[in-house]
């Protein structure tokens, strides 16, 4: 192959990068007009009176919060306590201790007095072995089950066998929710009888205060790191998972709060054993709906608030990064058959090719465009002014959609109180296209290339989540 | 290739104008976006503190009021005190007495904020502040504005049933999924709905059983939420007796689908209606056959209370639906000691629901039933001995 040939074939690629990186920006600022116009009605039909008048009713369907949890000695009292706090009138907390080899159980067994007991339990869909199950006497809607580790997919299976509501709840063992998000989420499976899944906005917790086990107040993180992972969690939740919802084909729920059918997660044989497992079990509800010809919506609200902690230190997020991606590729793998196939409508038609083209290749694509520059560079054929100009539109589109999501997350939600945290965000959310973005594409890279690999328990660094008048968590 | 060779590499100028173009506008757009965010959250911040304030003086003001008939109540004179004073309004009506709620109710009439509301309601061509609007008045519960909500709720289902029939139109095959516009015509008449069940008289009874009867509308869930507020605004009215009537026309009348008799029985058991017991007693002989009707009944004697709670728990532990077992078995603690050995019966049912209810029912019963448990331990049978173990450490 000479050398002109290289070069048409390098200037094709970098012309279809361009057109993808066209038509993914226009995509992106689309989402944030449509998120705009679908949470302001969202928001608007469930008013803070309006929600308390239903903490206080019968308008609820009782739900079982499973809280699947794997080295959380740390957090884990913590998490529980606030969980037992939560405003909903009828609720369980499991916590399922999977093999931890630290002492999450025995915190849990000291903390809340729990008791071994023998509670006969109807195995439904498969997990490993289950060597005890504790209730506390102080806390009648607190189980903890201990089982032998098998993920965290098997973990929220045996939660789900032994939980005893219709609607099951996930939440993260280092996440906490706001008082009344239960009720926020909850609450559209009894007005609407087709939504079988449900997921809420997730917020990152690093910065805030909590006091007497609620966010008491709200501030943008200390570290550069983090407040990067601020700016994603807006963006992404924001504006991303609301355009979605808008066609009904949203293919993701966080693991770190989705609330589920408990009939439908037992249809499709619970959780499947995967890195992206939140993801799957979205997927293949989507999945088995559509093949059964079911009526079903999976919906996301923005307004009930999961806090989660994010990593603070790079080797833990790009770990995360790389988990997620992997799980992500895992997923489209195996539910293949559903890529551009009429029969799974809007899912099969938008939603599956758009997390298959732009989010499991897009690093591969954003990467040959860098890696394209570099060779046209090499062969003396790269127009300065063009590659510039390219480079700077990438950017500021970049910034403008970021802080658009701020925009509208201020506008709306107005969660940040202080100006300083506003503008700190608003400042991050400029920076993240100069070099963070990049750092991250290169993990996502390594993780598609590495995609194959056996799933096991993504674990960060923990920090203790500080419930204290003065302090603030870090 | 010429043309790609000329794009990427002579570049030329109308190209690079049209990039210098999207560049400046994105850049011209940020910091616009940047400016107004700051600017916003700070008028807010200002407008927000003052809200906060004015909320607090009417907070105190009508609280003071409700001990002290004479303590003033200042009439908003702006928006921002308009909405206020509404907004501790509706804070304080959930949960306010009878005779508070005449206070708020004389406040309100007196301040004209019906007819400031209304007016925005009729101003405002967005839906979303239709439904605030609407929300609002109905958490107020003034019975005159029963005729609004009537309207409301014509007006919207002739608009959804166009729509409807526009959107089937023009919708086909995966286009089905995409956004459902008629969605805000549920939404406002469900509320619709909500508000006028809060002031419900006669007349408004058969409309809304009506429109809960519409196929497909909200849940059974809901129809339960409208049937507790229809018995709170009767008996606030002290017009239990006429209501007893209604329901009694309403299970006899078979236009009605038994699902909405269903959930009006299991409301009168969640709103504590006691004088509705023998209605639904009565029920168990109306409908035979349905399974339904039968947890819903027994659910709610439970909760009432009836002398024929006891006979009926025993027949249904031998129902042959598992469904109509497992709500006779929770329940059946409420029962005498007669209900032991029907509850021993099941603890070897093939339902692991109606054993696990039965083995905790027993543990509820005190040491009669503790003794069966423990005698139940013993056994050989693997789900009775499961069962009576776990239910014997729960008690």
């Amino acid at each position: 192959m000479s050398a002109s040939t290289i070069v048409t074939l390098i200037l094709l690629l970098q012309l279809a990068i361009f057109i993808y990186f066209i038509l993914i920006n226009s995509l992106y600022s689309i989402s944030n007009i449509i998120a705009f116009l679908d949470i302001r009605s969202q928001l608007a039909i469930s008013s803070r009176q309006h929600i308390r008048s239903l903490v206080a009713g019968i308008y609820y369907r009782p739900i079982s919060i499973l809280v699947p949890a794997y080295n959380e000695a740390e957090v884990v009292a913590t998490s529980v306590r606030f969980l037992l706090n939560l405003q909903f009138p009828e609720y369980e907390v499991v916590v399922i201790n999977d093999g931890s080899s630290d002492a999450t159980l025995e915190i849990l067994v000291n903390e809340f007095r729990m008791v071994k007991v023998e509670k006969p339990f109807k195995k439904t869909v498969p997990h490993e072995p289950i060597y005890g199950i504790y209730i506390s006497p102080d806390h009648p809607h607190l189980l903890v089950l201990d089982k032998e580790n098998g993920g965290k997919a098997d973990a929220l299976n045996a939660g789900i066998n032994v939980s005893q509501y219709p609607l099951f709840c996930t939440v993260d063992a280092d996440s906490l929710l706001d008082a009344d998000a239960l009720m926020r989420a909850a609450k559209l499976f009894v007005e609407d009888r087709e939504v079988v899944a449900t997921g809420g906005m997730v917020r990152v917790l690093n910065g805030c205060r909590i006091v007497n086990g609620k966010i008491a107040e709200i501030y943008a993180p200390d570290r550069a790191l983090e407040t990067f992972q601020s700016v994603e969690y807006v963006r992404g939740f924001l504006t991303g998972r609301t355009a979605w919802n808008f066609t009904n084909s949203l293919m993701v729920i966080s693991g770190a709060f989705g609330i589920f059918r408990k009939d439908i997660a037992l249809a499709i044989n619970g959780y499947r054993k995967s890195m992206g497992e939140d993801m799957d079990i979205v997927v293949r509800i989507h999945r088995h709906c559509l093949e059964q010809k079911l009526k079903y919506k999976i919906v996301f609200v923005p307004d009930p608030v999961c806090w989660t902690q994010v990593p603070s230190d790079w080797a833990s997020l790009l770990r995360q990064r790389n988990r997620w991606h992997r799980g992500l590729i895992d997923c489209l793998w195996h539910n293949k058959v559903m890529l551009f196939n009429p029969r799974y409508k809007a899912v099969g038609l938008f939603a599956f090719p758009y997390f298959l083209i732009v989010e499991a290749l897009g690093p591969a694509i954003e990467f040959t465009g860098y890696l394209a520059f570099i060779i046209l560079a090499l062969f003396g054929m790269l127009n300065r002014d063009m590659a510039l100009l390219f480079i700077m539109l990438a950017i500021v589109w970049g910034m403008s959609l970021n802080l658009g999501a701020i925009l509208l997350d201020n506008l709306i939600f107005r969660r940040y109180e202080r100006v300083r945290d506003l503008s700190k965000l608003s400042l991050f959310a400029v920076l993240e296209y100069l070099g963070y973005r990049q750092l991250i594409v290169v993990e996502r890279l390594f993780a598609t290339v590495m995609s194959f690999r056996k799933g096991e328990w993504g674990k960060q660094n923990r920090k203790e989540i500080i419930n204290e008048q003065q302090k603030r968590t870090r | 290739m010429k043309l790609i060779y000329s794009y990427f590499i002579d570049f030329p100028l109308y190209l690079r104008d049209t990039l210098i173009f999207f560049i400046c506008l994105f850049f011209t757009m940020s910091v616009l976006q940047l400016v107004f965010l700051i600017l916003h959250k700070m008028v807010l911040e200002r407008r927000e503190k003052r809200f906060k304030l004015k909320k607090v003086m009417y907070f105190s003001s009508l609280t003071r009021n409700f001990v002290d008939p004479d303590h003033p109540i200042y009439a908003p004179v702006d928006d921002l005190e308009t909405h206020a004073f509404i907004d501790v309004c509706v804070d304080i009506m959930s949960g306010v007495s009878r005779q508070n709620m005449t206070i708020i109710h004389k406040a309100v009439r007196e301040f004209g904020i019906p007819a400031f509301l209304v007016r925005n309601y009729k101003k405002s061509s967005q839906w979303i502040t239709h439904y605030q609007i609407v929300e609002t008045l109905g958490f107020l519960k003034l019975p005159e504005l029963a005729r609004l909500f009537r309207e409301i709720i014509s007006q919207e289902i002739a608009l959804l049933e166009k729509n409807r029939a526009q959107t089937e139109q023009k919708k086909q095959g995966w286009l089905s999924d995409v956004h459902n516009p008629t969605a805000r015509h549920l939404h406002l008449i469900s509320k619709a709905l909500w508000a006028l069940s809060h002031i419900c008289n006669d007349t408004d009874f058969r409309n809304i059983i009506s429109v809960l009867h519409t196929p497909g509308f909200m849940s059974g869930k809901f129809n339960e939420y409208i049937f507790c507020n229809i018995i709170e605004a009767y008996r606030r009215r002290e017009q239990t007796g006429v209501l007893l009537d209604k329901i009694e026309e309403l299970f006899a009348d078979d236009t009605v689908s038994l699902l909405i008799k269903r959930d009006f029985i299991q409301s009168c058991g969640i709103a504590h209606f006691t004088q509705s017991h023998t209605l639904v007693a009565n029920c168990t002989d109306m409908f035979l056959t349905s399974p339904e009707i039968k947890m819903a009944c027994i659910r709610t004697l439970a909760q009432i209370g009836d002398t024929r709670l006891e006979e009926l728990t025993c027949l249904y532990l031998e129902d042959s639906d598992w469904r109509v077992r497992t709500v006779a078995a929770k329940d059946a603690h409420l029962c005498s000691d007669g209900i032991i050995p029907a509850l021993r019966k099941v603890l070897c049912d093939r339902s692991y629901y109606v054993r696990l209810n039965a083995a905790l029912s027993l543990a509820r019963k005190g040491e009669a039933g503790k003794a069966v448990l423990r005698s139940c331990a013993g056994s050989k049978d693997t789900y009775e001995h499961d069962m009576a173990l776990y239910a014997l450490k729960q008690g």
